[in-house]
């Protein structure tokens, strides 16, 4: 990812999208980034087996905030099973980069794993 | 005593000519590792193509001049702390160092270990693993300063068997006054361990003068290579010490039912040792002799306090190191708004390497600095430049504007 791209998300990464937690909710999960030490909460909605509605809570670096939060829009009408197939390809996608450092890659699934977390909490 | 010139030494570290995302390196990690000058680096080949066999027990030359390789080292770190060869034994790093008194020194269940907010993860986790095993670790806290509450050494309960205590710290960058730790220490009856990891690249060490009975540190943050760390145990303290890792080396006599073991430092050195890596330490404290400790705190003194007096007139700066009496070579902050992942990032795009995290003191940052997610750290070696220091607070200024 090249510096200019960096400070793009810099807007989206003060302002994110999806923060704060849904005031109806039917699971929600913790999630911790070892890459880069921070901590988030997930929150889902669903309906008919797919997610209705998503937020999260919780501040990270630029590549976690970032992905987490334009994943809450993502997911939104997805089942688990499809969530479950979406990887780190998907998230570098999303979030418009292509290259992630390994030692960024945790940071950039923290938002993913907490809502695939989530999903199998809400299933059981 | 002559005058230092960083631009000289620097030629002796092949790597500082290296570019990094188009950007000349400034490297700043040194608190993580140090560079290597071409003679550790060279030596390592040298004892590889000339020397290499393994030490102490086969006869034939090679294997004497790998053993006199081996020894010779020693005898140089000996010197360099002010310590006889036979206190000192090879390691892989300080906290196989640690670990290594944790799992010998005997202690009764019940017994107290006493440590402080200011340690590394590898002067922590060794004692409250021994809370499994029915010992108690108590903790001295941090005043607003950074400096430890020295107050807690003066009433050390009498059950405490061991004070284990940095040097200096790595986040906040406190030098701490092992000193009078080790006299208050003793005087209530407990030994002494002194974490001198981020130290020993910085300041003439005396272990007679400190009078600890353990200290420890890592090769590889002295210009040395990977993998040789020394843990320097006062050979009063030896009969208070069972075995560590058992094996070949360490042993006189093994019969089925009746083990002699080796003196120390032996005793510790199981299985075949990484005397190339002792020998390329053994080089390393030769560069930094010839070099000369006293010149290498003097100009990092100095470059320091140039960085803090720098920093000072930057808004968006927060600063969690440097207020201690006095300061190592450790720069910790944050940017405001920015994470320090992000800001690690960004001066990586100008080739500046520093570290963003939790630092290994994951405590000492979120119970005492109150930061979450981690902090930013420069530590600079005396290979740094004042114009290096100039780039990196001209980038930080550059990142506190775009997240301001």
């Amino acid at each position: 990812m090249d510096e200019d791209k960096y400070y793009e998300l810099i807007d989206i990464y003060k302002n994110p999208e999806h923060a704060g937690k849904l005031q109806d909710f039917d699971v929600s999960e913790e999630g911790y980034s070892t890459s880069c030490g921070d901590t988030f909460n997930v929150y889902l909605k669903m309906e008919n087996g797919t997610i209705k509605e998503a937020s999260f809570e919780g501040n990270g670096c630029i590549i976690s905030t970032v992905s987490i939060s334009k994943l809450c829009s993502e997911v939104v009408g997805k089942s688990s099973d499809k969530v479950n197939s979406m990887g780190l390809e998907d998230v570098k996608r999303i979030i418009g980069i292509d290259h992630i450092s390994a030692s960024r890659v945790g940071c950039a699934l923290v938002g993913l794993e907490t809502i695939k977390k989530a999903l199998a909490k809400y299933k059981l | 005593m002559s005058d230092f010139d960083a631009n000289e030494v620097r030629k002796d570290f092949p790597i500082l000519s290296k570019t990094i995302e188009g950007n000349p390196l400034i490297y700043l990690d040194n608190a993580a590792t140090s560079q290597k000058p071409s003679t550790v680096i060279d030596g390592i080949k040298y004892f590889y193509e000339n020397i290499n066999a393994n030490p102490l027990r086969s006869l034939h030359k090679l294997a004497e001049e790998s053993t006199k390789a081996y020894e010779t080292a020693r005898e140089k770190v000996a010197r360099f702390i002010n310590a006889s060869p036979e206190e000192i034994i090879f390691v892989r790093n300080t906290t196989e160092a640690i670990n290594l008194v944790s799992f010998s020194l005997k202690m009764d269940r019940g017994s107290r270990i006493l440590t402080t907010y200011l340690e590394h993860h590898s002067n922590l986790l060794p004692w409250l693993r021994l809370r499994d095993k029915g010992m108690f670790v108590d903790i001295v806290g941090v005043d607003d300063n950074l400096e430890l509450d020295m107050g807690r050494f003066e009433n050390i309960r009498q059950d405490t068997k061991l004070v284990a205590v940095t040097h200096g710290s790595n986040v906040t960058g406190t030098i701490t006054d092992v000193e009078k730790i080790s006299r208050l220490a003793h005087a209530s009856g407990a030994l002494v361990l002194v974490d001198a990891a981020q130290t020993a690249p910085h300041i003439k060490l005396d272990v007679k003068k400190i009078d600890a009975d353990f200290l420890a540190f890592s090769g590889h943050k002295m210009l040395g290579p990977m993998g040789v760390g020394v843990l320097y145990i006062n050979k009063r303290v030896i009969p208070k010490l069972g075995t560590f890792l058992t094996g070949g080396e360490m042993i006189s006599s093994v019969k089925m039912n009746d083990i002699k073991y080796a003196d120390v430092p032996a005793y510790f050195e199981a299985g075949t040792p990484n005397v190339a890596d002792a020998y390329g330490l053994g080089l390393a404290i030769d560069y930094l002799d010839k070099v000369g400790m006293d010149r290498i705190y003097a100009y990092e003194k100095k470059l320091m306090d140039y960085l803090y007096s720098s920093a000072a007139s930057i808004d968006c700066l927060d600063i969690y190191s440097g207020k201690s009496r006095e300061r190592g070579s450790i720069f910790s902050f944050s940017v405001k708004n920015a994470h320090p992942h992000d800001v690690a990032y960004l001066l990586n795009k100008k080739g500046i390497a520093i570290r963003s995290g939790f630092q290994c003191a994951q405590p000492l940052i979120e119970d005492k600095l109150h930061v979450k997610g981690g902090v930013a750290r420069a530590s600079p070696y005396f290979y740094n430049t004042y114009d290096e220091i100039d780039t990196f607070l001209a980038e930080i200024k550059k990142i506190g504007n775009m997240y301001g």
